[in-house]
């Protein structure tokens, strides 16, 4: 391989590489902002205080995501330093 | 006896209703007599207007005093004066069942699960009632515009009454600030989008496209929606030319702290408040010294009704105690002679 084209593929490998890592932040962000967001909705089964309980079944039918993303989370909820050392793996 | 002289003047139509609907809430302690003050108000005003009066207390009375049944239906029962109770039990089945049906639309997955078992002890979790309350008042007040010109709902004890009325202004703090989030939620998704492409999740082999904008996205939208309705409620609420807080009390010490507390609570919530009748009054001196602190505290003056009798049960009773209570006190300012 000449040494111009390896040097393209390097930086097109390093543009992904770095597109994925900084995705992986921000999904960790999001995956965060949408526990919190059940959480807070369904804070009172576990003492956080919550908005009036109108306004949380108002909402339920439409958290899918939400409850499956705070599912996860509390699947996972033994290993979080697991979770943020992954973010720094290579 | 000190007590207000008959009133049997007719009301003044004037610029009434050029703001529409008035409401006029009637709250007090428990067994103050709030219905019989009600009732025997929307009997007066219902020779000038248009009127209907709701029962929003578990414990009916109403159809009692008017002597018809009334239980969850408007009923017309004289000229002009249409009167219901509301069937909590009725509403708060019907809000868990439509929540259900939602609830088995989008969580299918979850078929195998006895829903109905769990609706039932969400049933007994605190705030429904409060919340199909509100939503009761809500709805009635929407029907009844154009239908009726002025609304008296007569209120269950104070506690679950102020609970109902701190909703709207509670519920709007917390939906702005779910709003807020959810838009910081829709924005990363919008930017993981850009960068990934369309982003799905799956579950139980079904897929489920993640929405990056407002107008797509369920949650934000019934979020809106009901930020919307509950903001119509809150505008009524803080309106004086539409709404007013009439407060019942006794001429007694536990009636008169209740009070103070019910109006320091209505004036957080910037409700405008109206008259304040001392039912039962039977003239004695310690009772002139309770209105006179009365009048001092709470910056207005007291109508005075005595204590009578005989119970005034039915229409002619109502209608002679009507006439202590000058209806035209009642009315939201608006209501003013021309």
């Amino acid at each position: 391989m000449k040494p111009i084209s390896f040097l393209v593929h390097f930086l097109k490998d390093f543009e992904r590489g770095i597109r994925s890592r900084s995705t992986d932040y921000l999904a960790y962000e999001l995956r965060e902002l949408e526990n919190i967001f059940s959480l807070l909705l369904l804070g009172s089964l576990i003492g956080v205080p919550s908005p009036p309980s109108s306004l949380s079944f108002r909402l339920f039918p439409h958290m899918l995501r939400e409850i499956y993303v705070m599912g996860k989370r509390t699947k996972d909820a033994d290993d979080v330093s697991g979770e943020i050392f992954g973010l720094f793996a290579p | 006896m000190m007590c207000r002289e008959k009133s049997s003047d007719s009301l003044p139509r004037s610029d009434l209703m050029k703001t529409g609907l008035k409401v006029i809430f009637v709250v007090g302690k428990g067994g103050v007599g709030k219905t019989t003050c009600a009732a025997a108000l929307t009997l007066s005003l219902s020779k000038s207007f248009n009127t209907l009066i709701v029962s929003l207390d578990p414990a009916h009375s109403l159809g009692n005093i008017f002597g018809t049944p009334l239980l969850g239906k408007t009923k017309e029962i004289a000229p002009n004066l249409s009167a219901m109770e509301v069937n909590m039990e009725h509403a708060i089945e019907d809000y868990l069942r439509e929540s259900a049906r939602k609830l088995r639309d989008m969580y299918s997955y979850l078929k195998t699960i006895n829903l109905e078992g769990y609706l039932d002890t969400i049933r007994l979790s605190p705030g429904i009632e409060e919340y199909a309350t509100l939503e009761e008042t809500e709805r009635i007040i929407s029907e009844s515009e154009g239908k009726h010109e002025i609304i008296v709902f007569d209120t269950p004890a104070t506690g679950l009454t102020l609970r109902v009325l701190a909703l709207p202004q509670i519920s709007l703090l917390w939906g702005e600030k779910l709003v807020k989030l959810r838009k910081q939620i829709l924005s990363k998704r919008a930017v993981m989008e850009k960068v990934e492409g369309e982003r799905k999740f799956v579950l139980d082999g079904k897929e489920f496209k993640l929405s990056t904008t407002e107008e797509k996205d369920e949650v934000m939208q019934e979020l809106l929606k009901y930020m919307r309705q509950v903001q119509k409620v809150r505008e009524l609420q803080v309106d004086a030319g539409r709404c007013q807080v009439m407060t019942i009390m006794n001429p007694d010490r536990l009636s008169f702290f209740e009070t103070q507390r019910t109006l320091n609570i209505l004036k957080q919530l910037g409700m405008p408040i109206g008259t304040i009748v001392m039912n039962k009054f039977s003239g004695r001196q310690q009772e002139l010294e309770a209105v006179v602190k009365a009048e001092a505290t709470f910056g207005r003056q007291i109508i005075k009704v005595p204590l009578l009798g005989t119970e005034p049960v039915g229409m002619r009773p109502l209608e002679e105690f009507s006439e202590y209570l000058n209806a035209k006190e009642w009315l939201p300012p608006g209501g003013g002679d021309n």
